[in-house]
């Protein structure tokens, strides 16, 4: 291949140091691979990294943000700077999207879209700054309103000027909202079915297929998807960005909640590709909250000129529709997750306990979905989240409503009451934290912070179950309970875009953990797991299978994700078939399955016969997961019924891995 | 009869799983990454650039797993690096949870004496002698003990 010279400009640091400089270096091609050579004049040293590389070329620029790290430094110390040479990204290595020709630093803004509400952050050049809508809200409303042929998303508020307004619009029916819940999920799941009693359409069949979502428009259902209405959401949120920035945005960092699967992610990021925009890092809700707590004590230690030693903070974070759970060990601008838990209760629920509490026959009223119904509904759920709000700073609270029809609804609800009715939830959040701290080691003893974040943070009995459980008097203070997740997220774009800040303030680095078991159905029903949850990411484990039965010529690896001990209890992901073992008797196979999770957290199932060995085995198999599309709930069921028991895998009794 | 097949079905499923796994991770090999060589079965303490010692507590260790991790892991690490950082990070952290973890530290320990003594120029080679050796000698105690075991069992009778 030919050599291709280009004059260009790179900005290189050190690592640990401030300031960053820019130098003028050679990038030529060689090989498929751009080679960067320093200048003779240019002072690079063996320990520069580069952060960015600027190829001018007329008037346009190219910018790559990724090339970072001095690679092939081959010289020893003394010799000749001219010597050294530098390979940086090249266009077929990048991501694989389109290089377009960029002049401005591509940096990916943060989101966090909640069930409820939805944020976008920025790294500004110095600091996370959080967007404001046109209403001056940094908090928007997740919702999409279908009106005739218009459509609006929370993001600007409608047509509705005032909030309250706003929210009967938004429960007229015609707006869809909760999506995070929706998404991914079949209509066999429990979130789904209990969705049904959202003022807009949420129909089931109970058979594993996705739910039937529809809007009212002009007295007519009108059907769509989660995907599509989250797309139509970050189509008005990446407009105010890109109002703001002036430029165009393609990247982007989200928090997710813990407790999304896999299958989950991959439709959370179709609706992003919908909107134009690509997903840089998924990151868990809690881990972002770590990062952010990793910078404020990098920060500290830079002013106090302290030892640096590792702290430990439990993070608990409630919104809406999920609570996470998670250990993060911090030292020196690194952020390790030790565990992460999470479960699909939040804010959402307490409201519908509540309104179930307040009016008895709740259920039987919201059938059939009426226009006048879903009013009084709506009506309802105003005042009952009106009052779980009052209930926050007051020790009881009245809820008077008329409902329409000659319904009334009069009650006081006190603390008492409160916590009574909605005990199953804070069951299931003692749950998750104490499945924390029992994966990380941890004593409470061991926790230096507890960081509180999300909505129902705020509820008073949330405060008190986790600081007990930690044995805490208060909770950390110098995190902003709604803004800190998108603003871990927003930083993390930032250092995903290879940006740096001169004071050291991007230094940061967060090793995640996975969330939950990965694994394949083995021993019958069950559920083993390759990949255990909390194992460091990226990862790679192996495991061995043998045949169940003499001759056994095939095995269906069907690779699951989830908590459960049964295989039918968790999420899943995909199957394939491994055929051609030679025939043997049973046992007497070993099949390796080896799971991957690489960088781009993109998990991979390798599986193949290790022995025997010789030239008639198959090759090995490797998969991309998920593979499954929608109605997986199907496909489980589908599997046992067409093959039964006769290409089942069984655990190998385990001898030492090497 | 036993004792000769044993140790080969041992020797070839230990190697049958190493080249299992070295197909799928495409990989290509780290020709030059520099001094420190990041084979299969590196020195841990080397891979955590820590001094061979029993004295290198646990905070070093957390220390030098962090300050590694800055400069290995892949999120830090150009796009066109991340299959092979993530082999590096891969390293770092296996030498990070064997060596905190008081137990497998004790036996990683352990091993490592012994891989030293077998003064094989192959290190690859000595281990998989050593491990061949070690299934010869389990397999002959086993047979010892069966044999041991029927003729206790005869006296019964």
């Amino acid at each position: 291949m030919g050599l291709v010279f280009v004059r260009c400009e790179a900005v290189v640091q050190r690592r640990g140091l401030p300031g960053r400089r820019a130098v003028s270096a050679d990038l030529f091609r060689r090989g498929g691979r751009f080679i960067l050579q320093p200048r003779l004049n240019s002072s690079v040293l063996g320990g520069d990294s580069w952060l960015s590389i600027v190829v001018k070329r007329g008037k346009t620029s190219r910018w790559c943000s990724d090339a970072d790290i001095a690679i092939r430094s081959t010289t020893s110390k003394g010799k000749r700077m001219a010597e050294q040479f530098y390979t940086v990204a090249s266009d077929s290595e990048t991501t694989g999207e389109d290089k377009s020709q960029l002049s401005f630093p591509d940096v990916a803004i943060g989101i966090d879209i909640g069930t409820s509400k939805c944020s976008v952050a920025i790294w500004n050049g110095h600091q996370v700054e959080l967007l404001k809508n046109t209403r001056n809200q940094k908090g928007m409303r997740s919702y999409v309103m279908f009106k005739d042929d218009t459509l609006s998303a929370g993001v600007t508020g409608g047509a509705a000027q005032e909030s309250a307004h706003e929210e009967r619009d938004i429960l007229s029916g015609s707006a869809i909202f909760n999506m995070k819940r929706l998404i991914g999920r079949m209509d066999t799941d429990e979130v789904v079915q209990a969705s049904k009693t959202l003022p807009f359409l949420v129909q089931t069949l109970g058979i594993g297929v996705r739910p039937f979502i529809a809007a009212l428009v002009n007295n007519m259902w009108r059907s769509t998807t989660p995907e599509e209405v989250l797309a139509i959401f970050l189509l008005e949120l990446k407009a105010l960005v890109e109002m703001h920035l002036k430029h165009p945005v393609r990247n982007a960092v989200l928090t997710i909640p813990v407790a999304f699967s896999r299958f989950q992610q991959t439709r959370i990021e179709r609706a992003f590709a919908m909107a134009g925009l690509h997903v840089l890092r998924l990151m868990p809700e809690p881990t972002a909250v770590a990062l952010l707590y990793a910078q404020q004590q990098q920060q500290l230690m830079h002013d106090n000129m302290g030892s640096g030693i590792e702290k430990i903070a439990l993070i608990f974070n409630m919104g809406a529709g999920y609570s996470d759970a998670a250990v993060a060990a911090t030292a020196g601008g690194v952020s390790q997750i030790r565990a992460l838990s999470g479960c699909t209760v939040g804010g959402e629920d307490i409201l519908q306990n509540i309104m179930r509490h307040v009016l008895p026959n709740f259920d039987s009223l919201y059938d059939g979905h009426t226009v006048d119904r879903i009013k009084s509904m709506g009506l309802l759920r105003i005042a009952t989240q009106d009052a779980i709000h009052k209930l926050a700073n007051q020790e009881s609270v009245d809820i008077n409503i008329d409902l329409g029809n000659g319904q009334k609804v009069s009650k006081v609800l006190d603390h008492s009451e409160f916590e009574q009715v909605n005990r199953a939830i804070f069951e299931k959040c003692e749950k998750i934290i104490i499945q924390c701290l029992v994966d990380a080691k941890l004593e409470p003893e061991d926790i230096n912070d507890v960081i509180l974040v999300g909505g129902c943070s705020k509820i008073p009995r949330i405060r008190s179950l986790v600081l007990g459980l930690c044995k805490k008097e208060v909770s950390y203070k110098n995190i902003d309970a709604l803004e800190a997740a998108v603003s871990g997220a927003a930083m993390e774009g930032a250092i995903a875009s290879g940006v740096t800040d001169p004071s050291g303030s991007l230094d940061l680095l967060t090793i995640q953990a996975t969330p939950m078991n990965l694994g394949i159905r083995a021993d019958g029903n069950n559920f083993a797991a390759i990949i255990p949850r909390n194992t460091t990411v990226p990862a790679r484990r192996d495991m061995l299978f043998t045949t169940t039965h003499d001759n056994q010529t095939e095995a269906l690896i069907a690779v699951y994700e989830g908590e459960g001990e049964q295989a039918e209890d968790n999420h899943l992901l995909g199957y394939f078939k491994i055929a051609g073992i030679p025939p043997a008797p049973k046992g007497s196979v070993e099949i390796s399955v080896c799971m991957d999770i690489d960088a781009s957290n993109v998990l991979r199932v390798f599986a193949g016969v290790v022995k025997p060995q010789g030239p008639a085995i198959p090759p090995f198999i490797e998969v991309r997961m998920p593979t499954l599309d929608d109605g997986h709930g199907w496909c489980g069921q589908a599997l046992a019924k067409m093959y039964g028991k006769t290409i089942d895998l069984a655990v190998l009794p385990k001898k030492l891995q090497p | 009869m036993s004792t000769s097949t044993f140790p080969i079905a041992r020797f070839v499923d230990c190697a049958g799983a190493h080249g299992g796994r070295r197909s799928h991770c495409k990989v290509q090999a780290v020709a030059d990454s520099g001094s420190v060589s990041w084979g299969k079965k590196s020195d841990y303490y080397k891979v955590l650039s820590l001094e061979h010692s029993a004295a290198v507590g646990t905070v070093e260790i957390k220390r030098a797993f962090r300050r590694l991790a800055l400069r290995y892991h892949p999120d830090v690490c150009p796009p066109s690096r991340r299959a092979e950082s993530t082999e590096l990070f891969l390293e770092l952290r296996r030498a990070y949870e064997t060596l905190t973890d008081p137990a497998r530290r004790i036996r990683y320990e352990a091993e490592l004496r012994t891989t030293e003594k077998a003064t094989a120029a192959d290190d690859e080679f000595a281990r998989d002698v050593w491990e061949a050796q070690l299934c010869v000698l389990r397999a002959r105690s086993e047979q010892r003990r069966q044999r041991a075991r029927h003729r206790t069992g005869h006296r019964c009778d």
